[in-house]
Parts: C-alpha cells; structure tokens; sequence
C-alpha cells in the first residue's frame, strides 16, 4: 500500500497568500462542479446539513433553556439571599418533615448548632446582613376551602415583613399579618390555582375561613405514616400572594407552627426550639457582592448554606453537560458526513482525471492542484453549513411557538424562547462544517495532486 | 545560442519485465523562432519529446536547455511555473475544461499566475479576438464545433504569450478543410515570434514547417529543413 503523505500545509498556507484572486477563481471553477452534479452534491452536503442542524438545535436549546432558567431563577430569588440549614436537617436528604420517618438525626450530628432564636440573633451580628427569617413546614393532610377539599397542601411557616423578599408580588389583603397574627393565613396563588371554581380575583376570599387537619400523633407505616390522630386548626385568610416558582401552598405564623411540632413531638414550645429548632433560614444581605462572603461565616459557624448563586453554576454546570452531550451526536453526523464528502471528492478524481492533466499542462502545480480539491470540498461544507443554519433558523421560531404555547397551558412563561441562537453558535457551526469538509477532502486532493499529468490529459 | 538544446536525452518506461526506450539518445537544437516538425510512426517518441521539453516528464538521462537553463532538474513547483509562463500546449483532442466557457478556459492560465478579474477578462477577449472566436467567449465546449475548439486551445496557448508553443497532433481530430486553417494559425503564430514544435502525421502540414525531424523507435532519423527537402523531392 502505498504510504499517504502529509499534506504539506505550509504550501498550502502560501498558495493562499500568494493568490488570494487565483483562489476565488478556483472557488468559482469548484462552485461550477459542484453544480454540475446537483443531486450528489445535495446528497453530500445534506449529511453535513443534518450534523449542523443537530448541533445548532441543540445547543441553541442549551443555550436558551440555560438563558430561561437564570432569568427565572434571578427573578424568583433574589441575589442577597442565603439559604442556612442546621447539619441535622440537611443530613435529612432534604426532608423537612420531622413527623415522617425515625426522629433520629440529633444523634448523628449531635454537636453541630441549631436555628434557634439565639443563633438568629448572632446572624444578625454578622456584617451586612439584613434581614434573618426562620422558617418551618407542617405536614397538614387536608385543606379545606369554599367546601372544596385539597390534599396534602404544602404548608410554610415564617415572618413575612414589609417588602419581604420572599414574596414575588402582593396580590390581595396585607401579608404582614401572620407575622403578628397566629389566626391568620396568607394564601399563594400556586395554591388558589389548584382550587376548583375559584378563580381570581381573589379579593372576595379576604376574611373567609380555611380549614386544615393537621395532624397531632402519627404511626410510622414502612416509608409512609399514618395519622393516628389529629386536629383541625382554623385560620382566616389575611392575604394572597405570589410566591413565583416555589410550591408552597400557605403561610402561617412561625409559632403557631412551632407550637404544632411541638405538640406534636410531645415537647414544649421552648424545649422544641432548643433540641430541634427552626427548620432553614434566610439570610438576606445589602448587596450580591457580600452573599458568599456572608454565606461562608455562617457555614464556619457549622451550618449548611446555599445561594442562589450556588444554585445557578450548579444549574449552569448540568447544563452544560446536558448540551455538550446533545451536541455530540451533531459531531458524530458530522465525521459520518466526512466519509460522504471523501467519497464524492474521490469519485470526482475519477471524472476530473483529464482536467487535472490539463491544469497541470497550462502550469498547475501539485500544490494547487490539492489546493483546488481542497477549495471544493470545503465549498461542500459552506454549503452543507449555510443550509443548516437556515434550516435551524427557520425551525426554532416554530419549536418557539409551538413549546411557548404549550408551556403557556401549563401557566409557565417561555419568555423569549427556549431556543435561543446566538451568532456566535451560527459562525462556529459553518466553520465547523467548513473545517470538518476540508479535512475530508485531504485525502482526495493529496491523490489529485499525484496523478501522472502525461496519463491524466490522455485519460478516457 | 538555441532556444531548445536536448543532449543525450533518453526516456524508458518499464512495462512488467520489458524496459521499453521511448525516446532513446535524443540530440537536438532548435533556433528561436523555428517551426520544427516531427514525424513518424505511432509509438516512436514524438510525443514523448514534447513532453520532455514540456517538462510535464523528467528524462531517464539527458538534459534539456531552454535558453540555456537545464529544465530536468526543476521541483514540481518551478516546472508547474515554467509550463505556466514559457511553454504553450495545444493537444490533438483539445483538452479544454468541459464544465468552463470558451473565455474561462482561455483565462485559466493567467488565473494560475494571479491575474484574475477586468485585466484576464481584457487578455482573454483579446486571445479570443486573434483567434477569431469573438462572438463565442461565452459558449462551452459542447457547444463549439472541433474547429472552434482548437482555437479555444490555442487562444489558451497563447494568452501569458509563450516563447513556445508545443503542438501535439493539433490536427488529427479536424476535416482537412479545418485542419489547414489551423495550421495557418500556427504559421501566423510563428512569423509573430513563437517557436512551434508540431507532432503531426500529415505530411503536407508536415512541409508547412521550416524544418522536418523524422523520429522512428526513439530515435531522429532524419532532420532536415523543409526548403532542401521540397527542393530535393521537388516533383514527388
């Protein structure tokens, strides 16, 4: 076998130096074969046209899920914040509810602090922090309202102050009040959504009752509990609010909700909040600048923090992974596509053997011979490129109507789009292509280039 | 000083066990502005010869001087140049680019030096003019008759302006008719002040020439100019 010799690029480079002009003409001789031989030409580029269409739709999909997120996430919570979570209850697995399940954690992590009003407090001395809520969760079995009954509604527990951070938008009525009121109960439009022939406005619901079994004693039943007993604690409803993407159902007063655990657990309020405490806080501080600074003071104090911040580069990082796998399958085509345009460019030798002879005779050098083949094939990928872009740009206006849509019946915003296609990803897929093309083509114009001139011209 | 000195040239292919001398022990000067023709017999080195000195071939042994240069021991590149710039090819199936225009294809060796846009456009009309195939720039290959074509590949021939010109054949695929306008052509072109070098089997173009070289099995067996040869065949 006869060995294949590197193409010897620095010629290459100066062929392109030297004659920018003769290169153009090339492109137009090349561009004429390629539309000599329409249907091959379609069939060899149509495979890198998939390759480009698969990358471009992919990682525009990375792309814009990963914008949507961010601007979502940014949205819904804020920058200041920093999530704190005693050791004990992040060593739950992210369980929150102390009823379910053995009550044995405080053994495990026995040492480390509690959310207790006293660490509270100490949060407070840290340097730009503003604002400390504690906050729990309650398991309730049902909730009644308007004699509709709902299931298992997720029921938090906080101080909801002036402006609160954690409210996205006031809807009706004055949310401070559970703050200062244990009767009263501010509802989430997450909720109401939920609730059968209730729709908004919700003005209407200010003042009503809402019905909610809690439950006192529970037996452990394998993974699940069941109540053994329970009470039913009735609360009016102060206000409604839009909590943004959290699923919590309702807020009441935090010591309302201590006073149930506590019950509960068989334990006083106060000896509750010593042994187990608050469930997570949230620290807010003046600006985005000071977050992970706050956040690493409080984690050296021996609690568990997360920040948005964490949340985003971690969602950040997935997403990349997400992308960069999706987009593989693009580059596979691609190098399948490779096989395509070496084929076409060694088929075309074949046909071209004569021309070849004779751009020899009139004074082609080898290296402009691999040059022209080089030129051709790379006109392949633009053209394979060029296509796919387009495909893609004329395809994700439509994935974004049709996911828009589709997400608006289920009442999530897509805002601009799921697929997003920066410019960036439109140059480097057609130069990927291009890139891609020509390196299928070396092997041909290396062959090209070697062909007997002599034999080549007299070639039938 | 000659435009063309061969010394000692010799080309052998091996075909399987039999080494076959192609053109074998060649000698031989020619003057610029010479129109030298080159007779004989299928198979006996004249093509052969023209590609030598074409340098689209490297010799088995010999040298070739073309003003005075020795062309065997150029690189690809420098002899993909000399081509470009010192010889002009015209073969006897015309061998233009099928999928290029008559102007395209007269344009392709000034696109090799660079000269590309208004001034090829100008150089090539120029060459299509002088061949008188004004009004065909346009017309591909398919669409020229065998005539047409040849001018087509002289226009190419002769458009970076060759010392000289080779012509391989250049009327073997033409009526007779055709056939000597082509050689008049070719007379034209050699009284403007290029060297011809024709390989033809007709004997009467073959008389059009200053000079006649008979090549049998690769080797000259006659070289002698055409006035003494008419004069001494005079009546034949």
């Amino acid at each position: 076998m006869k060995r294949f010799n590197k193409p010897k690029v620095d010629s290459i480079f100066s062929t392109i130096r030297d004659n920018l002009a003769t290169t153009l003409e090339f492109a137009k001789i090349g561009f004429r074969n390629l539309t000599r031989q329409k249907t091959r030409t379609i069939l060899t580029s149509g495979a890198i046209t998939i390759g480009v269409v698969l990358i471009i739709v992919m990682v525009s999909l990375g792309v814009g899920v990963n914008q949507w997120l961010v601007s979502q996430l940014s949205d819904q919570m804020d920058l200041t914040s920093v999530m704190v979570l005693s050791k004990q209850a992040a060593g739950k697995t992210g369980s929150m509810n102390i009823f379910g399940g053995e009550n044995d954690t405080s053994k495990s992590t026995a040492d480390s602090p509690l959310l207790t009003d006293s660490t509270m407090n100490s949060f407070y001395d840290i340097p730009n922090v503003e604002l400390v809520t504690p906050m729990t969760t309650i398991s309730v079995d049902l909730a009644k309202l308007d004699g509709k009954t709902i299931n298992s509604p997720m029921v938090a527990a906080m101080p909801l102050r002036e402006n609160d951070p954690y409210v996205q938008e006031s809807i009706t009525g004055d949310y401070h009040v559970t703050s200062e009121d244990p009767s009263k109960v501010v509802l989430t439009t997450f909720f109401l959504r939920r609730v059968e022939g209730i729709s908004e406005p919700y003005d209407s619901l200010i003042g009503k009752t809402i019905e909610l079994t809690v439950p006192t004693k529970i037996a452990p039943t394998g993974f699940l509990s069941t109540t053994v007993e329970s009470e039913t604690l009735t609360l009016t409803i102060g206000a409604v609010v839009n909590v943004g993407l959290d699923n919590t159902d309702m807020i009441i007063n935090i010591d309302k909700s201590t006073e149930l655990l506590a019950a509960a657990t068989e334990l006083t309020t106060e000896e509750f909040l010593s042994k187990v405490g608050y469930f997570t806080a949230t620290v807010k501080v003046d600006s985005p600048a000071h977050t992970e600074e706050v956040a690493a003071i409080i984690e050296e104090m021996g609690f568990v923090t997360t920040t948005t911040q964490d949340l985003l580069s971690t969602i950040n990082d997935m997403l990349k992974v997400v992308q960069v796998s999706l987009s593989s399958f693009g580059v596979i085509a691609l190098v399948v596509a490779t096989l395509g345009i070496a084929n076409t460019m060694v088929m075309a030798i074949f046909e071209r053997t004569r021309e070849i002879g004779i751009m020899k005779a009139i004074g082609a050098s080898k290296g402009t011979i691999r040059w022209m083949f080089l030129v051709e094939s790379s006109l392949i990928g633009l053209l394979g490129g060029v296509t796919g872009v387009i495909i893609g740009a004329v395809a994700m206006p439509l994935f974004n109507l049709f996911i828009g849509n589709y997400l608006s019946g289920l009442g999530i915003s897509a805002g601009d789009g799921l697929f997003v296609l920066p410019i960036w990803l439109i140059a480097a897929t057609i130069g990927l292509a291009i890139l891609i093309a020509t390196i299928a083509g070396i092997y041909p114009a290396q062959k090209a280039s070697k062909l007997d001139p002599i034999k080549a011209i007299k070639y039938e | 000083m000659a435009l063309i000195e061969v010394a000692g040239l010799k080309k052998e292919y091996r075909i399987g066990e039999e080494t076959i001398r192609a053109v074998d022990n060649i000698n031989l000067k020619i003057k610029k502005g010479e129109m030298i023709a080159i007779v004989g017999p299928s198979g006996s080195g004249k093509s052969t010869l023209m590609h030598l000195i074409g340098a689209l071939d490297k010799p088995s042994k010999g040298t070739i001087s073309i003003n005075g240069k020795d062309i065997t021991t150029l690189t690809d590149g420098q002899a993909a140049k000399f081509r470009n710039r010192t010889i002009g090819f015209i073969f006897q199936t015309f061998n233009l680019v099928p999928t290029l225009s008559a102007e395209e294809n007269v344009r392709l060796p000034l696109a090799l030096r660079g000269i590309t846009g208004k001034a090829a456009n100008k150089l090539a009309k120029s060459a299509l003019d002088s061949v008188g195939l004004k009004g065909r720039a346009k017309h591909r290959p398919n669409e020229l008759s065998g005539g047409e074509l040849q001018r087509v590949a002289i226009a190419r021939a002769i458009i970076n302006n060759p010392p000289i010109i080779l012509a391989d054949e250049p009327t073997g695929n033409l009526d007779s008719k055709t056939g000597v306008s082509i050689m008049n052509m070719l007379r034209a072109l050699n009284r403007a002040g290029h060297t011809l070098v024709i390989v033809t089997h007709n004997k009467a173009h073959a008389k059009l020439a200053s000079r006649t070289i008979q090549f049998l099995d690769g080797k000259i067996i006659s070289d002698e100019s055409t006035a003494n040869r008419s004069a001494s065949q005079a009546g034949a």
